[in-house]
């Protein structure tokens, strides 16, 4: 009899405690953890004694939070409301633990330069840049999106040309021609077409080893787009 | 004897159900792993080989501490031990048999890991890079042996599972971390700047480094990705580290000696 009535005690008590989290919960339930966009990256050290000397995990995990930021939890983020000062520190930061992946500048040219607030796309081209001067003969391609993302996204023509400068003096053998010709085509733009003529004649001038197809392209475009009529004999 | 003590000891991790929890884990974690690499926008091959690799590191790792551990214990507890030392074989002998016997599990444990690995380079990767496969290799089974016979050392020492456990783990985290120690250990900016208390605590991380092997500077991903290029760093280091072992087995017979049964 007694044991019955300690059960039913405990029986009891255990419903009242059961209701009581339940009134709990009704209240702790719409607290949600707060979830930003992107937070400020730690310090180097920090994170090298988190990696446990794996700099390609860490650099691997940081990419995909990287890629995954602001959309994580089943949301959707614009790019616009992103902090792209915070996103260049990262980029920066995650370049110091794999400085040879192409991952991030691919996020950077392809994904976040399709920011709506486009004035954004400068810390981009800093970062491609920068990711470019580390290994010119290397990293040309990236430093040519730069130019595309200044010229097409930004619209900045003079911010285009001279980053296409600074590609097209490169002395890379394995940049390709229309890594060279890239500041005629924007000069042509600008519609400064002599100028556009001279790079042209320049390369005509300065390497021999390009196709025929390139040759006749770049006839073409002196004869053709920059209306110049008696364009050097090519080869 | 030594094949016994072998026998017995796989049968035991068989019996404990390491190799069950091992293969479960390592086809959970190179599920996630896939799928990880797979939602990247590129270098899916890459990233999923760097969470693979380093999960199953880890996973190994842990496997073969707690796994030593709690073996150890129960051998003590349950007077095996003194029944094997009970038959005509000298304790040093009875001891390096010992720690062979489970050295060949972390060495399958390694093995069957890279295997593992390499499979799933044939399969996401366009480059192979064989020698660093090989690398990777010899680095994983060194790290896994030392781990498992400092776990066997401080067990047989301590004589409690628990204890040794979580020692083990904090020792393995030490020594990737080391060369971080070393970077303040022998950072003489920051000796100037703060001298004093800073010195006593770069003297005393200086002599620490003694006891630690440097593993940050083995079974590094990258290099199953990108590849290694061979100098005398890493060979010294692999040799650094192999003579690592008979360290811990003479500490570990020092103690042993002195025990009564």
């Amino acid at each position: 009899m007694i044991l019955s009535n300690k059960l039913n005690n405990i029986k009891l008590m255990f419903g009242l405690l059961c209701i009581f989290q339940a009134i709990i919960w009704n209240f702790t339930s719409h607290k949600l953890p707060y979830l930003g966009i992107i937070d400020r990256p730690p310090s180097v050290a920090e994170a090298q004694f988190i990696s446990l000397g794996e700099d390609a995990l860490y650099f691997r995990i940081g990419s995909i939070v990287m890629q995954n930021a602001g959309d994580s939890f089943g949301r959707f983020t614009a790019l616009r409301d992103y902090d792209y000062k915070i996103l260049l520190e990262w980029l920066q930061f995650l370049d110091k633990f794999d400085a040879k992946s192409t991952f991030l500048p691919s996020i950077s040219s392809y994904y976040y330069s399709n920011t709506q607030k486009i004035s954004d796309n400068i810390y981009l081209i800093k970062y491609l840049e920068q990711y470019y001067e580390r290994n010119p003969q290397k990293n040309w391609w990236w430093m040519s999106q730069a130019v595309h993302i200044a010229l097409h996204k930004m619209r900045d023509r003079s911010l285009a040309l001279s980053l296409a400068l600074k590609l097209a003096k490169s002395d890379n053998p394995a940049l390709p021609y229309w890594a060279r010709q890239m500041p005629a085509f924007i000069l042509e733009q600008m519609g400064e077409k002599e100028q556009a003529y001279i790079i042209i004649k320049d390369i005509l001038s300065k390497y021999s080893d390009y196709s025929q197809d390139e040759a006749n392209f770049m006839n073409f475009f002196i004869k053709e787009r920059l209306g110049i009529l008696s364009p050097p004999s090519a080869q | 004897m030594r094949s016994e003590i072998t026998k017995y000891t796989i049968l035991n991790a068989i019996k404990d159900k390491l190799f069950l929890a091992i293969m479960l884990l390592l086809a959970l974690f190179t599920i996630i792993a896939l799928f990880i690499g797979s939602t990247s926008i590129v270098e899916q091959g890459q990233t999923s080989i760097v969470y693979v690799a380093s999960s199953y590191r880890l996973l190994i790792i842990f496997g073969l501490i707690l796994f030593s551990c709690f073996q150890a214990q129960r051998a003590y507890e349950g007077k095996e031990i003194e029944l094997m030392l009970s038959r005509p074989i000298s304790r040093e002998r009875f001891l390096v048999n010992y720690f062979i016997a489970f050295g060949f599990v972390a060495l399958g444990l390694s093995i069957v890991c890279t295997a593992a690995v390499y499979c799933i380079m044939l399969l996401k990767m366009h480059v192979l890079h064989h020698s660093a496969v090989l690398t990777w290799c010899i680095c994983m089974m060194l790290e896994s042996i030392i781990m498992t016979f400092f776990a066997l050392f401080v067990t047989l020492i301590s004589g409690s599972a628990v204890f040794s456990a979580l020692m083990s783990m904090a020792f393995y985290v030490m020594s990737r971390l080391f060369g971080f120690m070393m970077i303040l250990a022998n950072n003489e900016h920051a000796a100037s700047a703060y001298p004093g208390f800073f010195k006593i605590i770069q003297q005393f991380l200086r002599y620490l480094s003694i006891f630690f092997p440097r593993f940050d500077m083995l079974t590094k991903s990258e290099w199953l990705i990108y590849g290694i290029s061979f100098d005398a760093t890493i060979i010294f280091f692999i040799v650094a580290v192999l003579f690592y072992i008979p360290l811990i087995l003479v500490a570990t017979i020092m103690d042993f000696n002195k025990r009564q049964f």
